[in-house]
């Protein structure tokens, strides 16, 4: 018999003989150690292996000691462990010392794996919640530690019947869905792929640089685009043709050349060399010979130009300038006016100088400036020249002011065309951007996809090979494509396994909470029962205080109430406890799981209902339009339990009344809401501005006061609120829910940091949402507005 | 109980004034002297400080000091407020920022995680510069709330060998390039608050080079959304192997309810 080799402090291995090393690798389990008893449990740990072949789990505890477990013949689980002496005893697992062992057995045995209430899930609930002195944490461990282990062990057994075979349906489903999943994005891939070949008809991967650039000339062939290209070009073409300084100083040239008749410049020399040059072609002159009378052409004109230029004559300047002074603002005054500066704006515009600027009326700051540039471009006459003849001086003047005012337009057009350019770039840099993100993302999802490793011999060398395949890849030879494709079986195998193990981890943890409420309800009736019964000596004693055997029954039972009264408030407060932290849990996942949330959505946005549960962005969305609702309704159900619907129906109620706009899932009137469910009660809304004060401690400091004065049982607090770009208010509501022990814990939808933080008005400065330090506090720079609750 | 809390105040008392003495003994002129947290606090709250956010109570240790409009600062205030060793935070909100003495800021620049919490001020170049000058070993933080900080004080702010965090929020004058700068020089960075930025993703995976991140703060950034950041922030886990504390999302809600006639 195998399991008596392991028993006997032998090796696991003759256990395991016969089992597959994978199955072997799943059923092992790390787990804290029985909680069955009083003992601090941290810091111990067990290790169990199942092997379903022989229907036996093994288990270790941390000294190494053994146990077996076993269904005998008839079904029934039994334990085989060494005594102290070292005998083996073989008998029935009491399920209160065996706790977690007999519920891995079970799932184990159902082909599941199974849960466990772990005690650092109550600890890490519990932190600073107090109960008239004694803490939360306290009374919960207390009660779980001294509840009846008959109750225990039959509450255990009824939830682990409840629950058992739910866990096979569960992981069942995640693996059909991870299947779909993976089918869907190999099909999208497909997809995506064919559009973005059809930028390139070429292959993807191999020509990445053309796909995209042909990608980006698809993306940049729009109308918006095309007319920035022309105006680019026309701004260019205007700024070229400009009259600037450069163009002045070569017409001053030509006059001085043409003034002298020497009709040679640099026209005439491209003329010359091109007559010359068919000449040499004919082969009537060598190259040789033409470079050399090219040159001398070039000397020439040079030697003529230096020689004209050296002494300019006084009609030649005045020709120059004349004829640039004429040109350079064709449309005169009226086109010079743009360019002119307010002050100058000012200046010009009374009857004398009639919107002219004149040289008088140019700051000497500018003047001298552009009379230095001009001067060192060659283009101002001589000193001697400009104070003998008045007309040329004039005619200078004028070239001055033109050439300022020329520059200011070079200038704004050379701005111009630099935004216009800037605008040109971010379109095609976001185009770039937008088609290379798209082809990098397949590529990567391509690789996830379809990518393996394949190790096989090379028929030409021997030696194994191994290489990164593309499975679908039609150049692979029969064998290497046999094992491409059990690479990526193999691969889709452990990402569905992945998200198994995800699903059972998300399944474990629910059901160990929801085990843990039971437990905590089966101990609380069971305290409370035990602390009000009353024995048989007390009803004889009282018979002659009371004869009336009802009378009697009731005054004894008032009497326990009374004398217990503290642990049985401690007790019942519990409930409230658990209460507000099923709120603080569903502002996180109310908006994840379901089908009628999903078909509110489809209703504002038109699409049909998809699946069951919700993507986290279709979560996030509600959530951000929903948290008015959300807080409305926990403060209610705070408020009037069992009077207010669920979350979904109530939402249903709200739609159907008109209460929530479809267009953009607001709303309305949450004093119309409050009123209708609180009119019931005798009550109604109630708000409370926060605004009259001005900094943030001065508001959370009132917020603080109202509560300790009024004790709401619970309110919603408007936390921040802005105007927006389009001038809407949009802001941020979260609820407060009073705990027994007079502090409010937070509720928020949104921050998960700020959710499930205790708010204590006694003490405001400890409390996160009163802090204002950004390490601590979301809200730490915003102003809360108002707070609705009950009156 | 009742001892372990006397115990507490005396030993804040003992740690206290030994660490005034020190400082007596160490400068010429000399600060203000103060016979326990008591005294301290009747000083600063007669210059209008504000301590520990709602005001001090007895038994509290002072961890914040803020500045506000009604704060009657006088030149050394920032040497006695320095050397408070409980101080955590010192806080500017609306105010002009006064000029500060070498003392003051050799003082303040050297208390390990100190926090320097600027909202709606304006900032020179010089006080933030000179801040990070005098830090020598110890551990700073910054956080900006709608000032008008720059790229010239981020690159001082560089300098910090120990910059344990940064935070820029709602208005400033940085811009992108300054973050990837920024992030080059600091590994010692473990938490990074950034909202409200025409950013590109550019600046998320600067940020998320930084390799000692604890928790970030990235909300609303016009330019990516919010998935993606996200995405980026379950990559840098994967990458680390730990958890990252990371607030995201922002959403917000229209409530459009009629406010009742007594209270609006």
């Amino acid at each position: 018999m195998t399991f008596f080799a392991a028993l006997h402090g032998g090796s696991a291995s003759g256990f395991w003989a016969g089992m597959s090393n994978s199955r072997r690798k799943r059923a092992r389990r790390t787990l804290p150690a029985n909680n069955a008893n009083a003992e601090p449990l941290v810091g111990r740990r067990r290790e169990e292996e199942y092997d379903p072949a022989t229907g036996q789990m093994l288990v270790t505890d941390e000294n190494g000691n053994m146990k077996l477990f076993y269904k005998d013949e008839d079904g029934n689980l039994r334990v085989k462990e060494k005594d102290q002496d070292g005998n083996i005893l073989d008998r029935n697992p009491n399920p209160s010392e065996y706790f977690n062992e007999v519920r891995l057995y079970q799932g184990y045995s159902q082909g599941a794996t199974i849960i466990n209430v772990s005690d650092t899930k109550i600890e890490r609930d519990v932190t600073i919640n107090q109960i008239d002195g004694r803490d939360y944490k306290t009374i919960k461990s207390d009660l779980l530690l001294n509840m009846p282990t008959n109750i225990k062990d039959s509450t255990i057994n009824r939830f682990n019947n409840e629950i058992s075979g739910n866990l096979v349906d569960v992981l069942k489903k995640s693996e059909d869905t991870s299947k779909t999943n993976i089918q869907k994005e190999k099909e999208k891939i497909h997809k995506d792929k064919e559009a973005i070949e059809s930028w390139s008809n070429g292959g993807i991967i191999k020509k990445e640089k053309e796909i995209i650039a042909r990608g980006v000339e698809e993306k940049l062939n729009t109308e918006q685009y095309k007319k920035l290209i022309e105006k680019q070009n026309n701004i260019d073409t205007l700024k070229a043709g400009l009259l600037d300084i450069s163009k002045g100083k070569s017409l001053l040239e030509q006059n001085a050349l043409k003034d002298r008749f020497i009709d040679f410049g640099t026209e005439q020399i491209a003329t010359y060399s091109k007559l010359l040059s068919k000449e040499v072609t004919s082969g009537r002159l060598t190259k040789e010979v033409f470079n050399k009378l090219v040159n001398d052409k070039v000397i020439e004109l040079d030697k003529n130009r230096k020689e004209a230029l050296k002494n300019i004559s006084a009609s030649t300047y005045l020709k120059t300038f004349q004829g640039l002074n004429e040109k350079m603002f064709p449309g005169g005054k009226d086109e010079k006016a743009s360019f002119l500066t307010p002050t100058e704006k000012k200046s010009t515009s009374n009857r004398y100088h009639l919107g002219e600027l004149n040289y008088e009326l140019l700051s000497t700051k500018e003047k001298n400036k552009m009379d230095a540039k001009l001067e060192k471009a060659g283009l101002k006459p001589s000193a001697e020249v400009l104070k003998t003849n008045p007309e040329i001086k004039n005619a200078y003047q004028k070239l001055i002011v033109n050439y300022v005012l020329k520059e200011r337009e070079i200038l704004s057009k050379a701005q111009e065309s630099a935004l216009n350019q800037k605008q040109i770039d971010a379109f095609k840099n976001s185009a770039i951007k937008e088609v290379s993100t798209q082809v990098t993302s397949l590529k990567a999802r391509e690789k996830a996809a379809f990518e393996v490793k394949i190790s096989y011999k090379d028929p030409a060398t021997g030696k194994i090979v191994s290489k990164l395949v593309d499975s679908r890849d039609p150049s692979l030879n029969a064998e290497q494509s046999k094992l491409a494709k059990k690479a990526l079986a193999e691969k889709e195998e452990t990402r569905i396994l992945k998200e198994r193990d995800k699903v059972e981890k998300e399944w474990k943890a629910n059901n160990d909470r929801i085990l843990e409420q039971k437990l905590i309800d089966a101990a609380s009736e069971a305290r409370i029962k035990e602390l009000t019964s009353y024995s048989q000596q007390e009803w004889v004693d009282a018979m002659a205080e009371q004869p009336d055997p009802d009378k009697r029954a009731k005054m004894l039972e008032e009497r326990k109430l009374k004398e217990h009264a503290a642990e049985i408030r401690e007790i019942q407060s519990i409930s409230r406890y658990k209460i507000v932290d099923s709120y603080v849990e569903s502002a996180d996942t109310i908006f994840k799981q379901t089908k009628d949330l999903k078909f509110l959505l489809s209703l504002e946005t038109g699409e049909s209902i998809k699946s069951e549960t919700l993507s986290e962005a279709d979560a996030a969305y509600l959530r951000s339009k929903w948290c008015v609702a959300v807080s409305t309704w926990n403060m209610l159900k705070s408020n009037f339990g069992d009077d207010i619907p669920d979350f979904i129906p109530f939402v249903k109620e709200m739609h159907s009344k008109g209460w929530i706009k479809n267009s953009n899932m607001e709303l309305l009137r949450v004093d119309n809401i409050m009123n209708h469910y609180a009119k019931e009660h005798g009550k109604g809304f109630d708000r409370v501005s926060l605004q009259g004060l001005d900094t943030r401690a001065d508001r959370y400091n009132k917020l603080a006061n109202e509560l300790i004065e009024k004790k709401p049982e619970s309110i919603t607090l408007r936390v921040k609120e802005e105007v927006d770009e389009s001038g809407n208010t949009r802001g941020h509501t979260i609820s407060l829910h009073r705990l027994p022990n007079g502090t409010y814990k937070v509720v928020d939808t949104s921050q998960p940091s700020i959710n499930g933080s205790i708010f204590d008005p006694a003490n405001v400065e400890e409390s996160p949402l009163g802090s204002d330090d950004d390490a601590i506090n979301p809200y730490y720079n915003k102003l809360p507005k108002a707070y609705d609750n009950v009156k | 109980m009742l001892n372990n809390y006397i115990f507490k105040i005396s030993s804040y008392t003992v740690i206290f004034s030994l660490i005034l003495f020190l400082n007596d003994c160490n400068r010429s002129n000399g600060i203000k002297k103060f016979k326990d947290t008591s005294e301290l606090n009747i000083f600063l709250k007669s210059k209008g400080y504000i301590i520990n956010t709602y005001g001090w109570k007895r038994g509290e240790a002072i961890e914040t000091v803020e500045f506000r409009k009604s704060t009657n600062y006088s030149t050394g205030d920032l040497e006695i407020i320095c050397s408070i060793p409980t101080l955590t935070r010192i806080k500017f909100d609306k105010v002009t920022i006064p000029n500060l003495t070498e003392d003051e800021m050799e003082t303040c620049a050297n208390i390990n995680n100190l926090k320097f919490d600027y909202r709606r001020v304006i900032l020179s170049r010089n006080h933030i510069c000179d801040i990070s000058e005098k830090s020598k070993f110890s551990k700073l933080s910054f956080i900006f709330t709608e000032t008008n900080v720059d790229d010239r004080m981020l690159e001082c702010l560089s300098k910090i060998k120990n910059l344990e965090s940064i935070g820029v929020a709602d208005k400033s004058e940085i811009t992108e390039q300054s973050i990837c700068s920024l992030t080059a020089n600091l590994k010692s960075i473990t938490s990074f608050r950034l909202s409200e930025v025409p950013f590109s993703r550019k600046a998320l995976d600067c940020i998320f080079t930084l390799p000692n991140l604890k928790r970030v703060s990235l909300q609303n950034w016009s330019q990516v959304p919010e998935e993606k950041i996200w995405e980026l922030v379950h990559e840098y886990e994967d990458r680390h192997g730990r958890k990252l504390d990371a607030i995201i999302d922002d959403p917000t809600s229209i409530d459009s309810t009629v406010w009742p006639k007594n209270n609006n």
